[in-house]
């Protein structure tokens, strides 16, 4: 073989090995960009759901106010009262078993002589949304609420935007029981009323396994407390009942024993008005001897 | 010189037609890309190690799932909340089948499919990748059902979204390299 002939094997040699290299990086490029350009799509979406999340918190917030709407009257009365004929038809209604826990041995909570009912709970929370329609029902039996207001549960939440009273800035007198109230939070979990003292202490004891299921469950709300008697820790009924109702809907229902709503809210109205009476020595008695207070006693 | 040591691995090319000039790398997807040789050790292990990881927490999930009973309870820490991922709706699809289960049953085979023995066969190599992609996907359903249908965060399925995602890097760029590169 002569020397110009290897030279031009060589050359040709060395071209292939070139040719075969650039195909090869060329190759290499294409699989990275499968490879990466598959983890940043995934990337980008979790992205893209983090911001909607965030998104989804702040226009709540531009959306809600702690105060609330002002109700009409008509809405405030049939809330305040609810026929005890309903009442006693719907008994127990669709309520939770255990709703209303027992507490033995508890320490009595009065203030100034009366018992006390403390009721812990956020704006946000859907479970309280519901469980403050029958609170409101049963506390005006024993006395007068003002400045309650209209609001709505977390949009971002379980049971989005379930239609509820709010407590905050409202006042609540009577003659035969203290009634007090902690919105802790708002609408998008920021802190709305700090937890008193008391709070802390009575959630410390009675919000915590075995009156919560898990120890995760710790703090939770709603919380009520019947002066150390009686415990309510979660809702009593399902709050998807009173999905896509207004305030003015919900509390019409309220005087029909066969809607859903009744059959949920004065259930709950009812063991929550057993549970004041054992406090209040059955006082007044035109609330506590109903027939459904008396059947609600068996559930408490 | 150079370029005859590294005009080695026969696995890549196709077989010649008309002598050594001819050959030419294997595309990707090609068939015979399935020949390739099993990854080095330490990433078979590490994969193997992220899967008994992953199928750990399956495990915990799974049975949280079962003995978790429904709180109608707002935690305090209102965001980060195990039990109330758990025990929501949308823990199981079309409300009959756990996402705890499928989770479950997605670690075991990746377990499986990601043990020494299993990478060295070669008809593994397309299930495999076609297992972590489906996986990444439901990854980022399960996501989407957390941040903004639940509006809560499990940390326990957070552990499994991450492995699964970590997983899912692993295999796709190994699915992607040429042989001699892992």
């Amino acid at each position: 073989m002569g020397k110009a002939e290897r030279n031009r094997r060589q050359s040709t040699q060395q071209k292939i090995a070139a040719q075969r290299a650039a195909a090869k990086r060329a190759e290499r490029q294409r699989q990275l960009l499968i490879a990466g350009g598959s983890v940043l799509v995934v990337v980008a979406i979790v992205v893209a759901f983090v911001l909607v999340k965030i998104s989804g918190n702040s226009s709540a917030n531009s959306k809600s106010s702690p105060s609330g709407t002002a109700l009409s009257a008509a809405t405030l009365k049939d809330v305040a009262t609810v026929p005890t004929a309903t009442l006693d038809k719907v008994g127990t209604g669709t309520t939770y078993k255990n709703a209303v826990q027992k507490i033995p041995n508890g320490t009595p909570l009065t203030v100034n002589g009366k018992p006390e009912v403390v009721y812990v709970g956020a704006l946000y929370c859907p479970y309280c949304a519901a469980e403050r329609w029958a609170m409101t029902a049963a506390l005006s039996k024993f006395g007068t609420f003002s400045g309650l207001r209209g609001i709505h549960s977390s949009s971002s939440d379980v049971n989005p935007n379930t239609p509820t009273l709010t407590y905050y800035k409202s006042t609540y007198t009577s003659p035969y029981l203290v009634f007090r109230s902690t919105e802790a939070q708002d609408v998008n979990h920021a802190t709305l009323e700090p937890l008193t003292t008391e709070d802390k202490q009575l959630m410390g004891k009675y919000d915590v396994p075995p009156y919560v299921p898990n120890a995760q469950d710790d703090g939770s709300f709603p919380f009520v407390d019947f002066g150390n008697k009686y415990v309510i820790d979660g809702a009593s009924y399902d709050p998807g009942i009173l999905a896509n109702k207004t305030w003015a809907q919900v509390a019409a229902a309220l005087k029909d024993p066969s809607s859903p709503i009744a059959k949920g809210v004065d259930g709950t109205t009812n063991l929550i008005t057993a549970a004041i009476c054992k406090l209040t020595s059955n006082k007044p008695a035109h609330v506590c001897n109903t027939a459904a207070v008396l059947a609600a006693n068996g559930a408490i | 010189m150079a370029s005859k040591r590294t005009a080695k691995p026969v696995r890549t090319t196709l077989p010649a037609r008309q002598g050594p000039v001819a050959s030419r790398p294997v595309p990707a997807g090609h068939p015979l890309r399935a020949g390739r040789p099993a990854p080095r050790l330490w990433f078979q292990l590490t994969t193997l190690i992220l899967s008994l990881i992953g199928l750990a927490d399956a495990v915990y999930l799974t049975i949280a799932h079962f003995s978790t009973s429904t709180v109608l309870l707002c935690p305090a820490n209102s965001f980060v909340n195990c039990g109330e991922v758990t025990a929501s709706p949308e823990s199981e699809v079309f409300g009959v089948l756990p996402v705890a289960v499928l989770g479950l049953a997605f670690f075991v085979f990746m377990t499986a499919i990601n043990s020494p023995w299993a990478w060295r066969s070669r008809q593994l190599y397309w299930p495999r990748v076609a297992s972590i992609v489906v996986g990444m996907g439901f990854v980022l359903y399960l996501l989407y059902a957390e941040l903004i249908q639940i509006g809560k965060l499990c940390e326990y399925c957070t552990v499994v979204h991450v492995i699964t995602f970590i997983l899912f890097v692993l295999l796709m760029f190994n699915a992607t390299s040429t042989p001699e590169e892992t």
